[in-house]
């Protein structure tokens, strides 16, 4: 093949989804092609959520660097207001000394402090993040379809004690929602537990003529998927590469499916193309 | 694509239906490759952005008590917690409202206090017009690459923090592999090369302009650049895309010669299981 039939080719090769959507039935290059694409989606997908977490991690990592005495209160407090002015995700941080008594408590809702002394030290943000050091807790919803998760780290040392940082998933959800592929295909990320976290069908676009970006329905929260073939194989992987397979999704329709884990919460990213839509037979 | 496929895209009449199909097949099979570079390269542009972001983010965490008042106690503790909490970060320097250096704190040498005067030195100036101020791609030594961050706080009085940074995108550069012999290269706003698989081409800062799909980069500005025909720095034949690295104004290319399309094509069909 020489230049000008590449360059030819190209020229005539606009928008890649729509050809990739006639992938020719009985010709395997186009659908493996499709399929690394696919895995590419994942890859990048868990990886950018993998980075935004990372991020937080560092950003809160300052918060535990002290020691807890009485004359560290002032820095504490500063502390608590650069790091909400600092990342955004960010909503509120509270501080547990190192016996798991909360000491500090900053809100960006309620911009005021609460030393309200409470024992959390058999709470499993305080016992979980003194054993592992990071501790990322389960997803909830604030107003019914605002995402959070609450995540907690403790210091080097014991006398550091755990910071608990309430942190807006809403960057995650945009990125699910712009990952769908195809006119069917979905995006979701599963728990370790293979509950679902966040699913593409949660989204319904915004009505013509309203403004905002979608809107939320969490009924797919929680729902489990640990029957499921590729969450199975998956699972199985650990760690280590997947392949892209075919398999049936939760309504029984045969998807090409590929997946990603995220480092930390070990949380997995899905992204499954129904194959009647991959291999729509060129016209 | 194979050479059969050639020869029959440009086969005789009689097989024109033929080769009517297979046509329209390669030409498909050349855009799910060019998509794959094309994600390729956004991928590493995002990644090089985030880092970035990342660093003026906890940069942030300096700019945050005004002159004089700012004990120097707090900012030479907030700047060794700095370089504590990102590994990158090499050096802090604290320049006052008048650009003056008060405060220096670094990981290779002993802790100065020039007192020196930066008010006209663009680490200075431009960040206090523009907010956040990104430096050329420098090297010490040999081999390690550096750029200077400078940022402003939220009124003149905040003045400037200055972080010299050590990038961590070499490795993934050389480590990512594009078919067989392609690569994954960075050009800076001024098109010098400032990541390559081949250090040496970086260290020399290689000029990059005469290269057609870097000029047609250029004139794209923050949009990726779908795939192209091109031939690379070694004359080679590529495809060749690329994707901008908001906020630094460089791009990341990443380009596959046209002889290994093929082996795009064959890895991802034995990586697909059934």
């Amino acid at each position: 093949m020489n230049r000008r039939h590449i360059v030819t080719l190209l020229a005539s090769a606009t928008a890649a989804w729509p050809l990739m959507a006639r992938a020719q039935q009985g010709d395997g290059r186009a659908r493996a092609l499709l399929s690394r694409i696919l895995q590419l989606r994942a890859d990048g997908a868990a990886a950018t959520i993998g980075q935004f977490l990372n991020e937080i991690v560092s950003q809160v990592g300052w918060t535990a660097q002290l020691p807890w005495r009485g004359d560290t209160m002032n820095q504490r407090r500063f502390d608590a207001l650069r790091l909400l002015r600092q990342v955004p995700a960010v909503t509120e941080i509270a501080f547990l000394d190192g016996t798991g008594t909360e000491q500090l408590k900053v809100s960006r809702l309620a911009m005021d402090t609460v030393a309200s002394k409470s024992d959390l030290s058999q709470d499993r943000k305080f016992t979980e993040a003194m054993a592992h050091r990071v501790w990322f807790g389960p997803v909830y919803f604030r107003r019914e379809s605002e995402p959070y998760l609450t995540l907690a780290l403790a210091g080097t040392r014991r006398e550091s004690g755990v910071s608990v940082a309430e942190v807006a998933l809403k960057l995650v959800w945009d990125l699910i929602w712009q990952l769908k592929v195809g006119e069917h295909g979905v995006a979701y990320i599963l728990d370790s537990q293979d509950r679902v976290i966040v699913h593409s069908a949660m989204f319904t676009p915004p009505r013509e003529g309203e403004g905002g970006s979608y809107h939320v329905d969490p009924i797919m929260y929680q729902r489990d998927f640990s029957e499921l073939a590729q969450v199975q194989a998956a699972r199985a992987a650990g760690d280590g590469p997947t392949e892209v397979r075919t398999a049936r999704d939760i309504d029984g329709r045969e998807v090409l499916s590929a997946s990603a884990g995220i480092e930390g919460p070990g949380w997995r990213v899905f992204v499954e193309l129904p194959v009647a839509e991959a291999d729509t037979a060129v016209p | 694509m194979n050479r059969r496929h050639v020869i029959t895209l440009v086969g005789g009449a009689a097989a024109l239906p033929i080769a009517a199909w297979a046509w329209r097949l390669d030409r498909q099979v050349l855009a799910l490759v060019g998509q794959i570079l094309g994600m390729q390269a956004e991928r590493a542009s995002f990644r090089i952005s985030q880092f970035i972001y990342e660093i003026v983010s906890q940069i942030g965490w300096t700019t945050q008590l005004p002159w004089p008042k700012g004990s120097m106690d707090q900012r030479r503790f907030d700047a060794l917690r700095l370089l504590r909490q990102v590994p990158a970060i090499t050096e802090l320097a604290f320049l006052d409202d008048a650009g003056i250096e008060q405060v220096k704190v670094s990981r290779l040498a002993m802790d100065v206090t020039s007192k020196a005067d930066m008010s006209n030195e663009p680490k200075f100036a431009e960040a206090m017009a523009h907010h956040v101020y990104f430096g050329p791609v420098y090297y010490r030594s040999e081999v390690n690459t550096y750029i200077t961050v400078a940022l402003a706080g939220r009124g003149r009085e905040y003045g400037v923090s200055v972080a010299e940074v050590s990038p961590t995108w070499d490795w993934f550069v050389a480590k990512t592999k594009v078919g067989k012999s392609g690569t994954l290269y960075m050009v800076d706003g001024n098109n010098r090369l400032i990541a390559h698989p081949d250090f040496g081409l970086v260290r020399r800062e290689t000029d990059m302009s005469n290269l057609a799909q870097v000029q047609a980069a250029r004139a794209a500005g923050d949009s990726p650049t779908p795939a192209r025909a091109a031939r690379d720095i070694k004359g080679r034949d590529v495809l060749s895309v690329s994707a901008s690295v908001p906020p630094l104004g460089w791009r990341v290319f990443v380009e596959l010669p046209v002889a290994e399309i093929d082996t795009v094509v064959s890895s991802a069909q034995t990586s697909e299981a059934g």
